[in-house]
C-alpha cells in the first residue's frame, strides 16, 4: 500500500467512533468510566440507573485528589457520548425506559486499552504454535492430492504411535506450567474476544433488518427481489453471511457432547497445579465460559429471530403497502402544510380535531364546598434554620472551590482517636470552620467517600464567615466511625 | 311524582341484577375487579397497553364481549390491536342518531397539526425500522422551525408555541415521557389508530381550504 494511501485510511480511520475515544482529552477518565459503567459487571443500563452512576463516580472523581476534573453533569456527558458514538441508546420492547450500552467501537476501545495494561508477552511460544497448528491444518485440509494426504495422515499416525511407545515406558512429558500458563491466558484472552465479537453480530443483524425494511418501503417500481425472496418464505436475515456464521457458532455451542467435553475438559484444566496461579476472575470466566457464551449468545440469537418474526409478519400482512400508501400521504400533507406557512399564523385554529381517546367524568358530586380557611395565610415568619446543602450538589461545589482536604482529614482524624463516631456538627464544635463554607463542603465530600450517612437524617451546622457574620446550614446527617479513621490518615 | 290520574306510563319492570360479586357497600355490579378496572381505564384513557398493563389486558380479552357491550350502551366502540397489544375506545358512529359524546377532543391549532403529521412520520419512520418510536423535544423544535414564516423575526417565540404543542400533546397522552431521560418522548403507537390515513387525507384537505380561505380574504381586502 502506497503510504499516502495508508495515512488518507487513518484520517477516515481517526475520524471514527475507535480512535475518537482514545484520542480524546480525558481518554483515561473516560475510557475508565465507560469500562465501569458498561463493561466490566452490566452491559447495559436503564437510563436512570446509568444516569444516578455516573453523577456518582464523577463525584467521587471530582472529590478526588486525581488531577482532572470533569465539570460536566452526568446527561451532558451523556449525551455528548451519544453524539460520539460511544454510547448505544435503544428503548426495549415492554420497557417504559430506555437503555444503554457500549457501542461496538467503544467497547472494542476498552479492550485495547486493558490489552495495553496487561502484562502481556506480545509473541508468546504458545500464540506461535497455535498460528502453526492452523497453518498445518489449513494446508492438510485445503490438499486434494490423495497421495500427499494419506502421506500426511501417515505421519500423523507415525508421531502418534511414537507418542503412545514413550507413555507406555512411562515417560509422560507434559508442559510445564510456566507454558501452560501462558497457553490458558490465550485461551482466555479468545473466548474473551469471542464474547465480544456478539456485540458487531447483533449490530450486523441491526442493521440488516434497517436496510431490508427501507427497501421493502422505497422499492416502489415493482416487487423487487429481496420482495420476492421474502414471500417465497426465505430467511434473509438468516441466510447473510452475518447470520450463517453466527448459526454455524450457535450450533457448535448447543451440541450437547461438544459442550459436554468442553465442560469437562475446563474442570479438568482447572483442577491442575498451574491453575492456582490464575487470577480469580480468569478462573471464574473459565469455569462459566459455556454458561456467558450461552447467555450472551441467546440475546444475540433473540434479537434475530425478533428480526426474522418482525420481517416475515411486516412483507405478509402487506404493512409495508400501508406504510408506502401513508408516507405519500404524509408527505403530500407537508407539502401542503409548508405552502401555508407565510400565510398562517403557528397559533391559528384549524376546523381539525383530534378525537381523544379519554372521557372526562364530572358529576355534582365532585363538587366541594369551599372553606375560606383553607386560603387563608398564615402570617407568621418562621426563623430559617439555614439554606440545605444536598450531597448531590457536593461534586460540583468542590468542583468550584480550592479546599484544603488535608487540614480537614487531620482533624478528623485526630477527634476519632479519642470517639467512636463523629457528626459533621461535632467535629465543628472541636474545630471552628477555617475555610467557611468550604470546610462544610469538604467535610461533606469526605463524608461521602469515608462516612457513613445517615438514611433521611439532617442536622444544622454554623459557621462564622471572613466577615466575622454567623451562618447557618441543614446538611445531611453523616457519621465518621472509628473503623475507618485509617483512610483518613 | 304526581302524575293525572287518565296518564298512563308502561311501566317495563327491569330484571333485578343478578347478585353480584359484592365488592363494596351497595355493589350491585357482576364483573370481577379486573375487567371493571379496565373497563375504567378505557373510559378514563387514553389506552391499555398489553406490554405495560398485562392484568388489564388479560381481563379485557377474557370479558371482551361484555365490556364492548357495556360501552356500547354509552355509545362508545371498542378498538382492540391484538397484533400492536393496544386497545382504546373511541365514538361508535350512530349514523342520523343524535346521541351524547363522552370522549374529548382537542381542536388543533396549525401548529398542532404540523406536530401531529410529524409524529405520526415518525410512528412510520420507526416502524420501518422495527423500534419504537423515540422524539426528543429539541429535535422536534428542529423539525419544525421549517413550518416558521420565511420573514419571522420571532425565533424564539416559534420554539416556544412548538413547546407548548409538545406540552398538549403529551396532556392528551399521544406522547409519553421516558423515565431517566430529560425531554425524551414515546410517540404512543396508538397514534397509528387514531391518525389514520384517511384523517391526513382529511387534513390535508383542511390545509388547501384554509389556503383558499387566505387567497379569497386577501382578493376581498384589497
Amino acid at each position: 500500500m502506497k503510504l499516502h494511501d495508508r495515512i488518507a485510511g487513518y484520517r477516515r480511520l481517526r475520524d471514527q467512533a475507535l480512535w475518537r475515544l482514545l484520542a480524546a482529552d480525558h481518554a483515561p477518565e473516560l475510557v475508565g468510566l465507560l469500562q465501569t459503567l458498561l463493561h466490566d459487571a452490566d452491559r447495559r443500563l436503564p437510563a436512570s440507573a446509568l444516569h444516578e452512576r455516573l453523577q456518582h463516580h464523577l463525584d467521587a472523581i471530582n472529590a478526588s485528589d486525581l488531577p482532572r476534573e470533569l465539570p460536566r453533569t452526568a446527561p451532558a456527558y451523556i449525551a455528548h457520548w451519544l453524539s460520539q458514538g460511544f454510547l448505544e441508546r435503544r428503548l426495549p420492547e415492554g420497557a417504559s425506559e430506555e437503555e444503554y450500552e457500549l457501542s461496538a467501537a467503544a467497547a472494542q476501545a476498552v479492550r485495547f486499552i486493558g490489552g495495553l495494561s496487561a502484562r502481556r508477552q506480545a509473541a508468546t511460544e504458545s500464540r506461535l504454535s497455535l498460528v502453526i497448528q492452523q497453518v498445518a491444518q489449513l494446508a492438510e485440509q485445503t490438499d486434494t492430492d490423495p497421495a500427499s494426504r494419506l502421506q500426511a495422515l501417515q505421519a500423523e499416525r507415525d508421531r502418534i504411535d511414537a507418542e503412545m511407545e514413550r507413555v507406555r515406558s512411562g515417560k509422560v512429558d507434559a508442559i510445564n506450567g510456566q507454558r501452560a500458563l501462558e497457553r490458558t491466558r490465550e485461551i482466555i484472552q479468545l473466548a474473551d474476544e469471542l464474547v465480544e465479537d456478539f456485540r458487531r453480530v447483533r449490530d450486523d443483524f441491526e442493521r440488516l433488518n434497517r436496510e431490508f425494511r427501507e427497501r421493502i418501503i422505497d422499492d416502489d417500481a415493482q416487487r423487487g427481489e429481496l420482495l420476492d425472496r421474502l414471500f417465497e418464505g426465505v430467511d434473509v436475515i438468516g441466510e447473510s453471511d452475518a447470520g450463517r456464521s453466527f448459526q454455524a457458532f450457535w450450533n457448535l455451542l448447543n451440541n450437547v457432547e461438544q459442550s459436554i467435553q468442553l465442560d469437562n475438559a475446563m474442570e479438568t484444566l482447572l483442577s491442575r497445579n498451574f491453575a492456582r496461579r490464575l487470577q480469580r476472575d480468569e478462573r471464574v470466566l473459565l469455569r462459566g465460559f459455556t454458561g456467558v457464551m450461552l447467555e450472551r449468545g441467546s440475546q444475540v440469537r433473540d434479537v434475530m429471530q425478533h428480526f426474522v418474526r418482525g420481517l416475515r409478519g411486516f412483507v405478509q400482512s402487506r404493512g409495508y403497502l400501508e406504510q408506502r400508501h401513508l408516507n405519500q400521504l404524509l408527505k403530500q400533507a407537508q407539502a401542503e402544510a409548508l405552502q401555508l406557512r407565510d400565510e398562517t399564523a403557528a397559533g391559528r385554529r384549524t376546523p381539525f380535531i383530534l378525537p381523544l381517546t379519554s372521557a372526562r367524568l364530572r358529576s355534582l358530586s365532585q363538587w366541594r364546598l369551599h372553606d375560606p380557611r383553607h386560603a387563608r395565610v398564615d402570617g407568621n415568619v418562621e426563623r430559617s434554620g439555614g439554606a440545605m446543602i444536598s450531597l448531590d450538589s457536593v461534586g460540583e461545589l468542590v468542583a468550584q472551590s480550592e479546599i484544603n482536604f488535608r487540614g480537614l482529614k487531620r482533624d478528623i482524624h485526630g477527634l476519632l482517636a479519642s470517639r467512636d463516631q463523629l457528626s459533621i456538627a461535632q467535629v465543628l464544635d472541636a474545630h471552628p470552620a477555617e475555610q467557611g463554607l468550604g470546610s462544610i463542603i469538604g467535610f461533606l465530600s469526605l463524608a461521602t467517600r469515608h462516612g457513613v450517612v445517615s438514611e433521611g437524617g439532617t442536622e444544622d451546622v454554623s459557621w462564622q464567615g471572613g466577615d466575622g457574620q454567623w451562618r447557618h446550614a441543614r446538611i445531611p446527617l453523616v457519621w465518621f466511625t472509628k473503623e475507618k479513621r485509617h483512610e483518613l490518615a | 311524582m304526581n302524575l293525572l290520574e287518565d296518564e298512563r306510563i308502561d311501566v317495563v319492570v327491569e330484571p333485578a341484577p343478578e347478585p353480584g360479586t359484592g365488592l363494596f357497600a351497595g355493589d350491585t355490579g357482576v364483573l370481577p375487579v379486573e375487567a371493571r378496572r379496565a373497563l375504567c381505564q378505557l373510559l378514563a384513557g387514553p389506552s391499555i397497553d398489553a406490554m405495560r398493563q398485562e392484568a388489564l389486558w388479560a381481563a379485557l380479552q377474557r370479558f371482551e364481549t361484555t365490556l364492548r357491550s357495556l360501552l356500547s350502551e354509552m355509545f362508545l366502540e371498542l378498538v382492540m390491536d391484538r397484533e400492536a397489544g393496544i386497545a382504546f375506545v373511541r365514538q361508535a358512529d350512530t349514523g342520523e342518531l343524535d346521541t351524547p359524546v363522552l370522549l374529548r377532543s382537542h381542536p388543533l391549532t396549525f401548529i398542532d397539526t404540523v406536530l401531529l403529521l410529524h409524529l405520526r412520520q415518525q410512528l412510520v419512520e420507526a416502524d420501518a425500522q422495527g423500534v419504537r418510536a423515540v422524539v426528543e423535544e429539541a429535535a422536534l423544535v428542529d423539525a419544525l422551525s421549517v413550518y416558521e414564516k420565511n420573514v419571522s423575526t420571532d425565533r424564539a417565540g416559534f420554539a416556544k408555541r412548538v413547546v407548548a404543542a409538545i406540552g398538549k400533546m403529551r396532556e392528551n397522552r399521544v406522547l409519553e415521557r421516558l423515565r431517566g431521560s430529560e425531554e425524551r418522548y414515546e410517540v404512543t403507537p396508538a397514534l397509528k389508530l387514531m391518525f389514520s390515513a384517511e384523517d391526513v387525507l382529511a387534513l390535508t384537505q383542511v390545509y388547501r381550504e384554509l389556503r383558499g380561505e387566505t387567497v379569497v380574504e386577501e382578493l376581498s381586502g384589497e
